[in-house]
């Protein structure tokens, strides 16, 4: 059968699934400490078409007649990392992460990235960016979704009530006379492409090196501001703009697919006819 | 349904929530005492696709296998902010404002017991049906408001003058020709140390959740602290709400609301492609 029938149609999914992403991008736009995806394409693996029952190789010394590709996917969905804005809100427990000088894999050229270390439902360490924390029932701070926030000892964190201060390094002071309660942990993702995003904000890191603290260590900086979040680093006009690409595209292969079915059209009712 | 319909319909929704808790907070703009509520978004879950399972095709690639698809944003929670409203001048003698954050009135309990706080200081008098001499100290909704003893506060019913001090202390001099003067009550005043923990119960009532259920005893949530220097007389505490910023949040909300919808429209015209390929 006509080969591009096939790329088409594998294109149009491909644009499909970047619309997918596109809109939980857009959907995100106002989620705290969000990373907006980007996509990749890729083409599916090249394949070698060989001539056979004709004269090609006597002419040729051959049969291969060359590469052909037979269509286009999605590959990867790989969140950006970059700051987001930061906005005032006045709430003791809202913390902005601010990412300073952090190391560089000198390999791929990759920045590490900094996160918030929280306990997940099951006890297992998530990674998340959103700051927009809360304190439980019992005293404990907690992500909007109630996840554990954990110090730098990998402990939960009991301020007790809302009536606390944190630092510019994160460390938490509560009472009237301001004593040092604990350090509020923050990680150095070596490898950000390797975290995976689960929802609630949380992200899971499936990298082979092993996360550090960026707390009393030189190689990263950073800072928190109280009563600061961080926005979603989405960007609606360049989402909307690469929307209307994606319908575009979508367009063109749905007129490619009607193109080709134009040519099966004339194959089934045109040749062999006679008079 | 299409993915991407999803996600855009499921966040306006969400966006609708928004919408109406920064209406609730304009619409509470000149409730005394009101406390505003501010909406937090989250991601929603994600879903993973394995598009391609033979690996060694997978060059150049970043991040883990298969690819992880979003289903939107939601309300994460609708946090109560409890920081303190502005203080205005009324002049009458029955309103009471409190000037420290964290404090809170309380009323008498109602038929079924539960204990109920208010930072709303607008009182009024009450007759007492069976007693001439003396009227009740009562709110807006005609609920009595709770001396130290946890008795409703009685004013008797003939006086020239009423002083609330700093401290909470209701202080008459009766009408008898000599001027005479009478401690009518003392406020009751209680410190809550959890407010995250209080149930929004309309009529700028604020009450406790099930504690055992949170093991948590009263003394975990309030303390009571009558007698702290926090009221002053003739003046009301205005509601929290800064209209500035919630103009800000609805058109944030509202533009949100609109890129949402477009999106909608967009899949809905590849949807419609599809539909037309024959």
């Amino acid at each position: 059968m006509l080969r591009g029938l096939h790329t088409t149609a594998s294109a149009m999914i491909a644009q499909q699934r970047r619309q997918e992403m596109l809109t939980d991008n857009l959907a995100n736009a106002n989620t705290p400490g969000f990373k907006a995806d980007q996509g990749s394409l890729r083409t599916f693996p090249n394949m070698l078409i060989q001539a056979t029952g004709t004269d090609h190789s006597r002419r040729f010394g051959s049969n291969h007649v060359g590469e052909l590709a037979t269509g286009v996917y999605m590959q990867e969905r790989t969140p950006d990392f970059t700051q987001g804005d930061i906005q005032e809100t006045g709430n003791v427990t809202d913390l902005a992460l601010l990412q300073g000088n952090v190391p560089v894999n000198e390999e791929t050229g990759q920045a590490a990235t900094l996160l918030y270390t929280v306990e997940s439902d099951d006890g297992t360490i998530r990674y998340t960016r959103n700051g927009n924390f809360t304190v439980d029932g019992a005293g404990f701070l907690t992500t909007s979704q109630g996840n554990y926030v954990l110090d730098s000892e990998g402990e939960r964190i009991n301020t007790g009530n809302e009536q606390f201060t944190v630092n510019e390094w994160g460390e938490i002071l509560t009472g009237p006379d301001q004593q040092p309660l604990t350090q509020l942990n923050v990680a150095i993702v070596p490898d950000p492409a390797q975290l995976v995003k689960e929802g609630n904000g949380l992200l899971r890191y499936e990298g082979e090196e092993p996360p550090v603290t960026a707390v009393n260590n030189d190689d990263a900086e950073y800072q928190i501001q109280q009563g600061f979040i961080e926005r979603s680093n989405v960007d609606a006009a360049r989402t909307m703009t690469e929307m209307m690409a994606t319908l575009r595209s979508f367009e063109a292969n749905q007129r490619m697919l009607q193109s080709y079915d134009k040519s099966m059209e004339r194959a089934v009712n045109d040749v062999g006819r006679i008079g | 349904m299409n993915q991407a319909m999803i996600n855009s319909a499921v966040t306006l929704g969400q966006l609708q929530h928004k919408m109406d808790t920064t209406g609730h907070n304009l619409a509470n703009m000149n409730t005394s005492g009101y406390k505003r509520r501010d909406v937090s978004f989250s991601d929603l879950l994600f879903q993973q696709v394995n598009n391609q399972t033979s690996q060694q095709y997978e060059t150049g690639r970043q991040t883990p296998a298969g690819i992880r698809t979003g289903t939107g944003g939601a309300v994460a929670q609708t946090a109560v902010r409890f920081e303190q409203g502005s203080i205005s001048q009324t002049g009458r003698d029955l309103d009471v404002a409190i000037t420290e954050p964290g404090y809170y009135f309380e009323l008498v309990p109602g038929e079924n017991g539960e204990r109920r706080f208010t930072r709303d200081g607008a009182f009024y008098l009450s007759p007492n049906p069976n007693n001439q001499a003396e009227n009740f100290l009562v709110d807006r909704s005609g609920e009595y408001i709770q001396s130290q003893d946890g008795q409703p506060i009685t004013i008797p019913g003939s006086f020239r003058d009423l002083r609330v001090s700093e401290s909470g202390e209701i202080q008459v001099t009766l009408n008898d020709g000599e001027n005479t003067e009478v401690t009518a009550g003392q406020l009751q005043l209680v410190s809550i140390t959890k407010p995250q923990l209080l149930e929004s119960h309309g009529g700028n009532y604020y009450g406790l959740p099930d504690l055992d259920e949170l093991n948590l005893g009263i003394d975990d949530v309030l303390t009571e602290t009558a007698g702290t220097q926090v009221f002053q007389q003739g003046a009301l505490e205005m509601s929290n709400v800064d209209m500035a910023k919630e103009m800000n949040d609805m058109l944030q909300t509202q533009r949100g609301y609109q890129f949402n919808t477009r999106a909608i429209s967009i899949t809905d015209e590849m949807m419609g492609l599809v539909n037309n390929i024959r």
